[in-house]
């Protein structure tokens, strides 16, 4: 064997962050800001998956670990100027604690499957009306980030609307999210945890400390879930109760991943192009309907039933997502060629 | 001293006694046959010696630990592997990294272990699936899947829970021949089997399991000349 083969993941992870580079070159402001969502939804998806996918973990509360980081962000830079970087920080920590407390609460009350993901949603729940009801985080009114320094700094992560900074500190937080996802599923722990998934007695049969590795899961899930929070809390200088741990952002997490493919690497970062596209796309068109549905404009709420109607067709038609349908079709197609390549009977290749 | 000393287990199931106070021994390098009716107990029994329930009352002592109510991984570690009569692969996984999961109790890095795997999965003849997902293969092969995993963990003695069920004759003879060679490399194992003609083959003592209770321990003529084996579970015909 030699020694260590570059992973193709990570290979293609560096050439779409090269080809991304030059992007904010070509895309005007309303673009950027698209950008940068796809970007966010992205590592908000591709963690997500971690825990849900690849540890088989559904979460439906992913909003608590969000709104930590986003919280966490928005009130030290706030109350006393601490950069939003530390805040991205102590939100990770913060989740991966929470994160630990759910798994092994869920896991000492045997909790699985729909209850687990009910239980995440009562977390992030809990914390909605928990944070509402404090003044110290100034309870349903939320927090609005003042500028400082001019508008234009590293450290307190704020530029001009549509600066080019944005879209890159979203694509490197993309991408350490993605290379930290690739390198934990490669390594020893990433298969304790998928094996832990398959079946969790057959694991502990075969030596696995289940509980160890789903925890790992969840609390990596968790922190880098808070990342993109804080990131969100600092992109839009504001966060409120709903905006950090509402159910709609929960749902807003998971999209990317059920769309492009659970428990698959590439699955969530297709799945957020595709959803976040989707989203402007149907909203545009439901804004300026072109003239044959003119009845359409103005319709409240239009958009919203369309992009929910086309993401039901969407699941119903690959239950498994994208990616892993695009996977099976790439196998049947090599399999044909194989069976067209191979001599029939009684032929013998020359050798 | 014996290698695994079983004393007093006891399990009940509300008001069913699955086990009740089941006393024996097994010696270093010896196999043990456990035999008994359907429902007699012998999987509880076996997931008591695993770690997979908690006893009632009695304990479990291997290589001189007490693991009475340690957990499943732990008693694995320890060299106490076991398989599974209804298969537990896991499904998503290569057949080769199936194995790797259990070597990785032993192995610093995923490719030792693997490496591990590999002549593991030659040794039970699983090698040209070793990179096919587990779903492909047959119940044959998920029952060598299962010793297989249970192999990689290098353990001291195996619990094998019918490894035979299921199989047409010539997979069974292979698997006879599998087991063959795991005694003869001086692996202790205990085995529960339905099928009479490889207890027979394979054992050097069996335990007869009979509501729970221990009907009566020997060596295999002892056994089965035993009246009350015979009148609760090998019946009348297999004396002629």
């Amino acid at each position: 064997m030699p020694a260590r083969r570059l992973d193709r993941n990570l290979v293609g992870l560096a050439l779409l962050c090269l080809v991304l580079l030059p992007a904010p070159l070509f895309l005007d402001r309303f673009q950027a800001g698209i950008a940068v969502q796809v970007l966010l939804f992205a590592l908000l998806g591709v963690a997500w998956n971690l825990m849900s996918g690849f540890a088989g973990e559904f979460s439906f509360g992913h909003a608590a670990f969000f709104g930590l980081g986003a919280y966490a962000a928005a009130f030290l830079t706030t109350s006393s100027g601490i950069s939003p970087w530390v805040g991205m920080v102590v939100g990770a920590v913060a989740a991966a604690v929470l994160g630990v407390a759910i798994g092994y609460l869920s896991f000492r009350y045997r909790l699985k499957g729909v209850y687990f993901a009910l239980a995440t949603f009562a977390v992030a729940e809990m914390l909605r009306l928990v944070v509402s009801g404090l003044d110290a985080l100034n309870g349903p009114r939320g927090i609005t980030i003042p500028l400082v320094g001019g508008g234009s700094s590293w450290a307190m992560i704020q530029f001009a609307t549509g600066a080019r900074e944005y879209f890159y500190i979203a694509l490197a937080l993309f991408a350490l999210t993605q290379v930290a996802v690739i390198l934990l599923i490669r390594s020893r722990w990433g298969l304790l945890i998928l094996a832990t998934r398959e079946d969790a007695e057959g694991a502990a049969a075969a030596g696995v400390d289940a509980l160890r590795y789903r925890l790992l899961a969840i609390s990596a899930s968790a922190a880098l879930t808070a990342v993109g929070g804080a990131y969100y809390a600092v992109y839009y200088f504001f966060v409120n109760p709903d905006t950090a741990f509402g159910s709609a952002v929960s749902i807003s997490i998971l999209l990317p991943a059920v769309v492009g493919g659970t428990g698959s690497l590439w699955g969530p970062v297709l799945g957020s192009v595709i959803v976040t596209l989707l989203g402007q796309a149907v909203v545009g068109a439901t804004r300026a309907p072109p003239e044959a549905l003119a009845f359409l404009r103005g319709v409240a709420g239009l958009d919203r039933m369309i992009y929910g109607v086309a993401l039901i067709v969407m699941i119903m038609f690959l239950p498994r997502g994208l990616v892993p349908a695009l996977a099976k079709l790439a196998t049947l197609g090599r399999r044909r060629k194989a069976r067209e390549a191979r001599p029939a009977k009684g032929d013998y290749a020359p050798t | 001293m014996p290698l695994l000393e079983v004393s007093g287990l006891s399990r009940s199931f509300g008001g069913l006694r699955a086990v009740h106070d089941v006393t024996f021994q097994v010696e270093q390098g010896t196999v043990v046959g456990l035999i008994g009716p359907n429902g007699a107990g012998k999987s509880t029994l076996f997931n008591l010696i695993a770690g997979a329930l908690k006893p009632d009352a009695g304990a479990v002592v291997f290589d001189g630990r007490e693991t009475t109510g340690q957990p499943t991984h732990t008693i694995a570690r320890l060299g106490l592997a076991r398989t599974f009569q209804l298969t537990r692969p896991f499904l998503a996984l290569s057949v080769l990294d199936n194995v790797a999961v259990a070597a990785l109790s032993r192995e610093a890095s995923l490719h030792a272990a693997r490496a591990e795997a590999r002549t593991i999965l030659e040794m039970l003849g699983l090698e040209p699936w070793a990179s096919q997902p587990a779903a492909v293969l047959s119940t044959a092969g998920r029952k060598r899947l299962e010793v297989a995993r249970a192999l990689a963990l290098r353990p001291r003695m195996l619990l094998l829970d019918e490894v035979l069920a299921g199989l047409i004759p010539s997979e069974r003879q292979r698997m006879v021949d599998i087991l063959r060679r795991l005694r003869e490399e001086g692996i202790t194992m205990l085995f529960v089997e339905h099928v009479m003609s490889a207890v027979m083959a394979l054992s050097n003592r069996i335990l007869v399991l009979h509501h729970g209770e221990l009907l009566a321990a020997g060596t295999p003529d002892e056994v089965t000349r035993d009246r009350r084996v015979i009148e609760a579970y090998l019946g009348e015909e297999e004396l002629s």
